[in-house]
């Protein structure tokens, strides 16, 4: 039983993998240009035979559903192609960079959920809390790239703590990663502080205040669970946040990273890593609802396997 | 028993938020080893009381008191720090469900533990060590009657039946060693047999020395374990006595009225209950019938399966048949899990039946395309158990029931329909001026008759009635079965009646099903069944009915 319930979920994983590569497929073949001009840059004056036997080298002449089985089959060898621009295998490409943009994304999330956490648990009283929340929506609706304008012209122009630019070290990843966290932040702590005020009204909470609990028992040992259960349905948004911010942030700081790599190949038409990079994505999506949905299970015992619920039910 | 030791001594005790008095200068007293009932009607303040005795009034209220002493501490200037210091050790608290009012995330175990954490060893105050504490936790499972309790408390509360579960709070709150318990409507989520455990737990702790205060709606659930019963109304205590004094020989008007209102199972010496009354122009089943007449419902063999999580086949209802003719009244009766409401879902063909079927009005009704059956709804309507969940929150009262119209009667013109709508609200004895309100300004009885009105706008032959007076007070409990009672003599209206209340059912059907575990295990006249019941199932559930002295 269980074990055809992992089954069915890694088909579910590996299905929505396959849809979002067969969708990228399917979308690049349909923009217009020629990848082999692109390859060959503009200025490049390349005879027509020169461009028939480099498309006929990337197998660009063959029929569509023959090109999208052989890409299929070196997806699944780990095999993403070659990137047009750097001549570099797609993998390799992914795998220099992936590093900067893990660096910044960790470094967002956690900033994000201190400032969340803080927000919701430590901001009280009616005025405070109004305040707090002022700031949140400021922070929702504000875009990334503005924000990280205002961080650089306040933080590193006008008080020059942190660098303007560049992946150097702590000092660098400050203002990046607070960039992206805000935003986040906001929401996240929105939702905290909602699943926080609802537990509180909840008999259990008072039952444990008639133990005599006071209010940081209360929290971290009741309600905090309660509110986590909301909070981790963001997970999917947030990760897109991370992902999506990384883009912009990596160009606005200048910071190496997949961010700028993604761009990159977009603007460059560099297909191979569009596509590299969309699989990537889905990828990590899919581990992350995963993942998720492991969390779930951890925090809340009344979806857990059928299994241990049986054994106590009476 | 009155010379042992005070554990709560209260006086003057007035609560208010703004200008509104909502507990009214209520004096009491318990002593160990005394159980004292605060008995009122939802808004007569009990829990209010209560809370305030444990300083977990809401924000906003105001308190004036001239004397309160909890377990020897006087708590009249504590302050927030001082109150964290008592609850749990010198007060505890038990309230209704326990699937809520234990922390659903968390494990039992830690839940009990939580005073024992908190205010560290009973007596001394000390830290205990991890494996003390799972000892004392084990210990008081144990004490509180849970079987197993060490495997108990390694489980969370949605995994024991809802009597564990309730015990295991009364655990929880027993662990600090106080000297008084409040138990706020400690047995009204759970079915009678559990009720008449868990209350019968209570006095053997009452008689272990725990003072105790009982809040409750019931005056018949708390006559057996009260010593004394104060009766509240409107903030104020009206009457206050000797359980026994109280309930033989009220003094107050309300007092009269909630005795009066309380339904009771017949006695046995009780004559001629319904004959050539009400009920006695009926057949009960198997009488046949011979007039000729299609009965407006008959089901036949019904029964519906439902997966359990470990893949096994449950039948929530199995092998049901019964008719009910024109006019009749038929109780269906049971525990929770009995299949009441899964049966009460096949006959609306709100469900469809795995095996068997239902008739309407001598035509198939269960296996057909909705479709079919869309056109004939009218006849059969429902009445839940909480009438504020069908109601559009922005509808107002006369559209409410208008909706219940049928297409013929919703085309007439808008002076016809508006007088069809004021007799509607008329026949369920409410008032014009009300079509205006908006299902939120009602009061619950109020509701109650609004769906009733809903429900009649179609001209229905049958109300399936899905515990309709389990969510209301007793004297407007009275109410609605008397109006039950009166639709079914004057518009000859046929009714299932699904209750976990044998004695609500007593009074207003007159036939009746038991169900178990899907099945219905006897069945007969009320009278019959309820008097001399056969199964020992029936046995179980009349004798656990509390009674009145």
């Amino acid at each position: 039983m269980i074990f055809r319930r992992i089954l069915a979920r890694v088909a579910g994983m590996l299905v929505v993998v396959w849809g979002a590569a067969t969708a990228a497929f399917l979308v690049l073949k349909l923009v217009p240009g020629d990848p082999v001009d692109v390859m060959l840059g503009v200025s490049a004056q390349a005879s027509p035979e020169l461009k028939q036997s480099i498309r006929a080298e990337l197998g660009l002449d063959q029929p569509l559903l023959v090109q999208y089985v052989s890409y299929l089959s070196r997806l699944v060898r780990g095999d993403f192609g070659t990137s047009y621009q750097l001549r570099l295998p797609v993998t390799d490409v992914i795998g220099q960079q992936l590093g900067y943009t893990l660096q910044l994304a960790a470094a967002s999330l956690a900033l994000a959920l201190v400032i969340a956490l803080a927000g919701a648990v430590l901001v009280h009283g009616r005025a405070a809390r109004g305040v707090f929340s002022v700031l949140e929506l400021l922070a929702i609706s504000s875009p990334p790239f503005w924000i990280g304008l205002v961080l650089l012209s306040v933080f590193a122009f006008g008080l020059g703590w942190f660098p303007v630019a560049g992946a150097d070290g702590i000092q660098s990843l400050v203002l990046p990663a607070m960039t992206i966290a805000l935003p986040v932040a906001g929401i996240l702590g929105q939702v905290l502080r909602t699943g926080l005020e609802d537990a509180e009204e909840q008999p259990f909470a008072t039952t444990a205040r008639a133990r005599g609990a006071g209010p940081a028992r209360l929290v971290l040992r009741h309600t905090l669970r309660h509110a986590a259960i909301p909070a981790l349905t963001l997970a999917g948004y947030i990760v897109g946040s991370l992902l999506g911010g990384a883009v912009i942030v990596e160009s606005v700081f200048a910071r190496p990273g997949l961010g700028r790599v993604a761009l990159a190949a977009i603007t460059n038409r560099d297909l191979p890593v569009v596509m590299g990079i969309i699989v990537f994505t889905a990828i990590v999506f899919v581990l992350v609802n995963l993942l998720v949905d492991l969390a779930y299970r951890a925090i809340d015992p009344r979806i857990a396997p059928p299994t241990t619920a049986i054994r106590g039910a009476r | 028993m009155t010379s042992s030791r005070e554990v709560v001594r209260v006086s003057g005790l007035s609560v208010r938020f703004g200008q509104a008095v909502v507990v009214d200068s209520v004096s009491l007293s318990v002593s160990a080893g005394e159980c004292l009932a605060i008995v009122g009607e939802s808004g007569s303040g009990k829990t209010l009381t209560a809370k305030a005795l444990l300083g977990l009034l809401p924000d906003g209220a105001s308190v004036v008191v001239d004397e309160l002493v909890i377990d020897g501490v006087d708590a009249r200037r504590n302050s927030e720090r001082d109150w964290r210091r008592i609850r749990g050790s010198r007060v505890g608290l038990v309230s209704q469900d326990a699937l809520v009012s234990l922390d659903p995330l968390r494990r039992v175990g830690a839940e009990v533990a939580e005073v024992l954490e908190v205010h560290g060893a009973p007596g001394s105050g000390e830290r205990m060590l991890r494996a003390a504490i799972v000892d004392a936790v084990t210990g008081l499972l144990g004490r509180v009657a849970v079987p197993e309790p060490a495997e108990r408390a390694r489980q969370y509360p949605h995994e024991l039946s809802g009597g564990l579960r309730q015990r295991a709070l009364i655990a929880s709150a027993l662990a600090g060693e106080p000297g008084i318990l409040i138990a706020d409507e400690p047995t009204t989520a759970l079915d009678v047999t559990v009720q008449a455990q868990v209350l019968d737990l209570l006095s053997r702790l009452r008689a272990d020395g725990l003072g105790i205060v009982v809040i409750s709606h019931d005056l018949a659930v708390v006559a057996g374990i009260a010593d004394r019963v104060a009766v509240m109304k409107d903030g104020r205590i009206v009457e206050e006595g000797a359980t026994t004094e109280v309930l033989s020989n009220p003094q107050h008007p309300y007092t009269r009225m909630l005795l009066a209102a309380a339904p009771r199972l017949p006695e046995p010496s009780f004559p001629e209950l319904v004959e050539g009354s009400v009920a006695g122009g009926f057949p009960s089943t198997g009488s046949g019938g011979g007039d000729g007449v299609a009965p407006v419902l008959r089901a036949t063999g019904l029964g519906r399966d439902f997966r359990r999580a470990d893949g096994g086949i449950r039948s929530a209802v199995d092998d049901v048949s019964f008719t009910v003719r024109a006019g009749a009244a038929i109780g269906v009766v049971g525990e929770s899990g009995s299949g009441k409401t899964t049966l009460a879902r096949l006959l609306l063909a709100f469900d469809e039946p795995d095996r068997g079927s239902v008739a309407l009005e001598g035509h198939e009704w269960s296996g057909i395309p909705e479709r079919r059956r869309r056109s004939r709804r009218g006849g059969i309507q429902y009445i839940s158990q909480d009438p504020l969940g069908s109601f559009d929150p922005r509808y107002t009262v006369a559209r409410i029931v208008a909706e219940g119209l049928r297409g013929d009667a919703r085309g007439t013109s808008p002076g016809g329909r508006a007088e069809r709508i004021r007799h509607l609200l008329d026949s369920v004895g409410l008032d014009a001026s009300l079509e205006g309100r908006r299902p939120h300004e009602l009061s619950g009885g109020q509701r109650q008759r609004v769906a009733i009105a809903r429900a009649l706008a179609s001209e229905p032959r049958i109300l399936v009635c899905d515990e309709p007076v389990s969510a209301l007070d007793v004297s407007i409990q009275a109410t609605i079965i008397d109006l039950l009672a009166g639709l079914r003599r004057d518009l000859g209206v046929a009714l299932v009646f699904v209750s976990h209340d044998l004695a609500v059912v007593a009074q207003l059907c007159d036939e009746v099903l038991v169900m178990k575990e899907g099945r219905v295990v006897e069945r007969g006249s009320t009278r019959d069944v309820f008097e001399n019941p056969r199964h020992p199932f029936t046995r179980a559930l009349v004798a656990a009915v509390p009674r009145m002295p």
